[in-house]
């Protein structure tokens, strides 16, 4: 029940916010390497302004936060980490539930085969 | 790839500040590894995420944009009570946003509608603002950014002043006297210049480079790229282990940018050299305007040293609360103390200190900085008076439908909303296609501009100076597009169409005052155009003296290993060997390379004035040379005869004196009216090495174009021994063949030789003159921009006039007025604006022409011909541009333009 109402405070995610949260999901990760595993969760590439727009909106709203910077080190720029919160895990697994729901609706009214993978 | 990088970091620009401040370093840092990605693309399609990232940052800006600006409009609703009807925030943030969103499309319409009045104002925008937010970043990275030290305000440089009031560099055992007493400073550290014989696995290599103490690097707030600096133990005479810091362009020259470089040992002039570092040098190499330095060694500054040796350049840090004035102090007390110690060296000697940023960048740098920044902002309001002169003559045919838009309802608020809707669609537009016309010129500038300018290379778009441009952008359109939108909106109903088709004289004055400006703003640009021009003209008519075609120049070094080679044999052998090969038609050595960037100066006095003081003493330029020197250079005797192989010994004259030649510059300076063969030279100091005078010859620009010799000392070199010397090469032929050949020949001659560079004279003389030409570059830019945007001011006010009184001409010519007549009434309106502008832009002129008499050579700021090419070349541009106007004038078929309303 909690999942529901947390859900519906932040509305339905949208994908890109949804991609970012689920590559967050796992470790911290810089906005390069979000880009990466966002192309390669959503299947389309997603420029960095795409990423760091949706980085400031789910850090405004609580569902992430600044992690560590790494400092420069040769051969290699500044860093900025970013980490999935506590909020933010709860959000992306109520997101998750209801694209189970979604696809368990599908399969109830026919729309696809049960057990059909992605 | 740069270019697109650089043109990423502008896109960023449109970004909100406070996104671009957070997230902006990561973006361009992303965009890098995607450029790194894509590699070197060889199809189209690869360039496909490099393009999708650009269009992503312009979404983002827009997306941005509109976030802030809904984030905000809740709270500017409660404040304005009477807009739009009660209800939910929502509901009034919906209300607003439609009205910005019907603003927003009405004012694209109007712009499409007006496309040429649009693309006009649009281009003026673009061209003005790009370049003058080019040129600020282009000056801005050359010569007004602070130097690129850690709080440069506090690095200031000490020197000695001799007895007769000189400043001087320092001693090494003053150097450390200072290190150890000073209070003031908390550190001293110092800098010369060094060379050095490279040998890393391949051929040995004549590498410039400078010696500094330990803690130089950390004074200026520098560190190492790769590596570590040096080690208090590694800066004390006879180390137990030679270090060497390679500068990161050297590094990646001949290392390759092997990181495992660093721990290596090299070898320094025949040292075995232990690599401990690699750093950015360019900050060091300011401190000295060598063209390459390509490492720095530990000075180990050496007690015993002599005190009568100055050539160290000092550098400290003062310490925090410590007034410079006390510092001097403090340093003239050390003084006084070391005069007593070292009577016999240090007598009546004092110091001094002088802010770091104003010993480099001097004054003569810093007027001609000044000269180019007024021309700039001359230039930046030219194009804003065009725009607000564009802008007011459009508003003005507005009248009539915003006077129809208030008599249906439209409320002020609304009509002036809509105005400023429109002025800020030109502000953006106009900023967009400036940043493009920045970017492609800063682009070019590092592409194409001189090599030598210091720091072009690292020329970006400069984010204040952006900022500025844009802000003025804004500011213009904003108060100009005011200007209307209150007049129309204060009318109100009562604005009827009858009194805007009527001679409407609301704004006339304005539009004629800005005309006025901008031509008298376009004559002072092109002004300084023709004097910059004249001047450089000048510049490169000036004769050194000597043929420069075919001419080259070989520096050559003693092998180090080989120090028992005598240098004077060694080198008049190579002269003798390059002389033989085929294509040479003459050789000779002299001490420095002609315009090489380097000079040899010293002090003489006439025997006869029997000098006691140094003070009497006068600073000249002296040069070792060989006989084939005058020969290859084609410098004749004017008196007495030339050098030659008999005054090759010290001393060798009949009273034991040093035969030399000397030009004519230096004899008019000490014996003028007189034969100064036969007299005699005291060098140096009361007492020195007597010089016999054999000769008198023409002189010699080798040094400077732009400054007159000071006068001439030349020996033979056998009588001065240098371990380099520079060959002097006359090229009849393919160059690259000949001078191969004689590469051989040296090589072949003296193995152990370091790989001679060869220089074109030529080009160093062009090189020489690099500065000037590129002040005339940028002058030349901004004459061209200027004359452009005062035909547009003219064609734009013009047209806008004859559009205006088409009904009146047509009735003129309904009724029997010839094209004479009409050409005449149209042209009439321009020529007295043109009077006034060129008059105002004269004087304008003459006072802002004394900023830019610093950067002139050999003619006066008030240099007639200048004053004269540019009104004339104005009045033809203005003239050019009111030629399609009149034209249409001329043309007016009444019938039509009678029933057309």
């Amino acid at each position: 029940m909690a999942d529901r109402d947390r859900s519906s405070a932040h509305g339905p995610l949208s994908p890109m916010a949804f991609h970012t949260l689920l590559a967050l999901q796992k470790a911290p990760l810089h906005g390069y390497a979000i880009m990466k595993q966002v192309k390669s969760t959503s299947g389309s590439a997603a420029g960095p302004g795409a990423v760091y727009g949706a980085i400031q909106r789910l850090e405004e709203a609580g569902l992430i936060r600044e992690g560590r910077r790494l400092e420069p080190r040769r051969g290699s720029r500044p860093r900025q980490e970013y980490e999935i919160t506590e909020s933010g895990r709860e959000v992306l697994r109520a997101e998750a539930r209801r694209f189970a729901r979604l696809a368990r609706l599908a399969v109830q009214r026919e729309l696809l085969p049960e057990g059909e993978g992605p | 790839m740069s270019l697109l990088r650089l043109l990423y970091r502008a896109l960023l620009y449109l970004c909100p500040p406070a996104f671009r401040r957070r997230f902006g370093w990561q973006m361009a840092g992303d965009f890098e590894e995607i450029c790194r990605e894509v590699g070197r693309p060889s199809d189209l399609r690869d360039w496909v995420p490099v393009v999708r990232a650009m269009g992503d940052v312009v979404r983002t800006a827009l997306r941005e944009w509109f976030r802030r600006a809904t984030r905000r409009w809740p709270q500017a609703v409660v404040s304005m009570p009477s807009t739009g009807p009660g209800g939910a925030s929502q509901g009034r943030m919906r209300g607003i946003g439609d009205a910005v969103r019907r603003d927003l499309q009405y004012a694209v319409r109007q712009l499409w509608r007006e496309r040429t009045l649009t693309s006009v104002i649009v281009l003026t925008l673009a061209v003005g603002l790009g370049t003058t937010a080019a040129i600020f970043s282009v000056l801005d990275t050359v010569v007004l950014r602070p130097l690129p030290f850690h709080d440069p305000q506090a690095v200031y440089r000490i020197f000695e002043i001799s007895p007769q009031g000189s400043d001087y560099t320092t001693s090494e055992p003053m150097l450390l006297d200072w290190q150890a007493m000073v209070r003031s400073f908390g550190e001293v550290g110092a800098y010369t210049f060094s060379s050095a014989i490279v040998r890393a696995g391949g051929e040995p290599a004549s590498v410039d480079g400078g010696r500094v103490t330990q803690n130089l690097m950390p004074l200026l707030g520098l560190r190492p790229v790769l590596g570590r600096g040096f080690r208090p133990e590694e800066d004390r005479p006879n180390p137990s282990q030679h270090v060497v810091i390679l500068g990161e362009g050297y590094w990646r020259r001949r290392f390759g940018g092997d990181p495992a470089v660093v721990g290596a040992t090299i070898s320094m002039s025949g040292v075995p050299t232990v690599v401990v570092g690699v750093a950015d040098l360019r900050q060091i190499r300011l401190l000295d305007y060598v063209e390459q330095l390509d490492y720095l060694v530990p000075l180990a500054a050496d007690p015993t040293a002599s005190r009568r040796m100055h050539y160290l350049t000092a550098l400290g840090r003062l310490a925090p609360d410590v007034s410079p004035a006390r510092a001097r102090a403090e340093l003239n007390g050390i003084a006084r103390r070391m005069a007593r110690a070292h009577p016999e060296s240090n007598q009546g000697w004092g110091a001094g200190v002088m802010p770091a940023q104003e010993w480099i960048v001097t004054d003569r740098v810093r007027t001609a900085i000044a000269a180019l920044a007024g021309a700039v902002v001359v230039l930046l309001l030219l194009t804003c008076a065009n725009v607000s002169s564009l802008l007011v003559a459009k508003a003005t045919t507005r009248l009539e439908e915003l006077g129809v838009r208030s008599a249906l309802g439209a409320s002020r608020p609304r009509i002036i909303g809509q105005l400023m809707t429109e002025s800020l669609l030109f502000a953006c537009l106009g900023g967009g296609a400036g940043l493009a016309v920045a970017v492609g010129l800063i682009g070019a500038v590092r592409a194409y501009g001189p090599a030598d300018v210091p720091r072009l290379a690292d020329v970006a778009l400069d984010g204040p100076v952006l900022l500025f441009t844009l802000g003025a952008a804004l500011a213009t359109c904003l108060m100009f597009g005011a200007v209307p939108a209150w007049h129309g909106s204060r009318s109100g109903a009562s604005l009827t169409v009858n009194r805007v088709r009527g001679s409407s004289s609301s704004g006339t004055w304005v539009r004629d005052a800005l005309i006025v400006g901008e031509l008298a703003l376009a004559m002072i640009i092109l002004v300084g155009v023709g004097l910059t021009g004249h001047s450089f003209h000048r510049l490169l008519r000036v004769d050194p003296g000597f043929e420069t075609a075919g001419l080259y120049a070989v520096r050559l070094s003693r092998p180090p290993a080989d120090s028992v080679v005598d240098p004077v044999a060694l080198f008049s052998d190579l002269e003798r060997r390059a002389a033989g090969v085929p294509g040479i038609a003459g050789a000779g050595l002299t001490y420095i390379e002609p315009f090489g960037s380097n000079n040899t100066s010293h002090r003489v006095a006439p025997e006869e004035w029997h000098a006691t003081t140094q003070e009497e003493f006068l600073g000249v330029d002296w040069r070792a040379v060989t006989p084939g020197f005058f020969t290859i250079l084609g410098v004749q005797p004017r008196k007495g005869r030339l050098l030659g192989d008999e005054d090759a010994k010290a001393g060798s004259d009949t009273l034991g004196a040093t035969p030399v030649v000397i030009d004519e510059a230096l004899a008019a300076r000490l014996w003028e009216g007189e034969d100064p063969v036969g007299h005699t030279l005291v060098w140096s100091r009361p007492g020195g090495t007597r010089l016999s005078v054999v000769g008198v010859v023409e002189d010699v620009k080798d040094v400077h174009m732009d400054r007159p010799g000071r006068g001439t000392v030349y020996f033979h070199h056998a009588a001065q021994p240098w371990s380099t010397m520079t060959l002097l090469l006359r090229v009849r032929g393919n160059p690259q063949q000949v001078l191969a050949a004689v590469r051989h020949q040296i090589r072949a001659a003296a193995p152990g030789i370091p790989i001679p560079t060869i220089h074109s004279i030529g080009e160093n003389m062009r090189r020489s003159v690099a500065m000037p030409r590129f002040i005339l570059q940028l002058f030349g830019l901004f004459g061209t921009v200027a004359i452009l945007l005062a035909m547009t001011g003219v064609y734009g006010v013009l047209a806008h006039h004859v559009t205006r009184r088409t009904r009146e001409i047509a009735v003129r010519v309904a009724v029997g007025a010839q094209t004479r007549d009409v050409l005449h009434l149209i042209l009439s309106q321009v020529a007295w604006r043109m009077l006034a502008g060129l008059l105002l832009g004269l004087g304008g002129a003459l006072v802002a022409a004394r900023w830019i008499g610093a950067v002139l050579y050999d003619i006066e700021p008030t240099d007639p011909l200048a004053y004269l090419a540019a009104a004339a070349v104005l009045a033809m541009a203005a003239l050019a541009a009111t030629a399609p106007p009149a034209r249409r004038a001329a043309t007016v078929d009444p019938a039509r333009a009678l029933t057309a309303e």
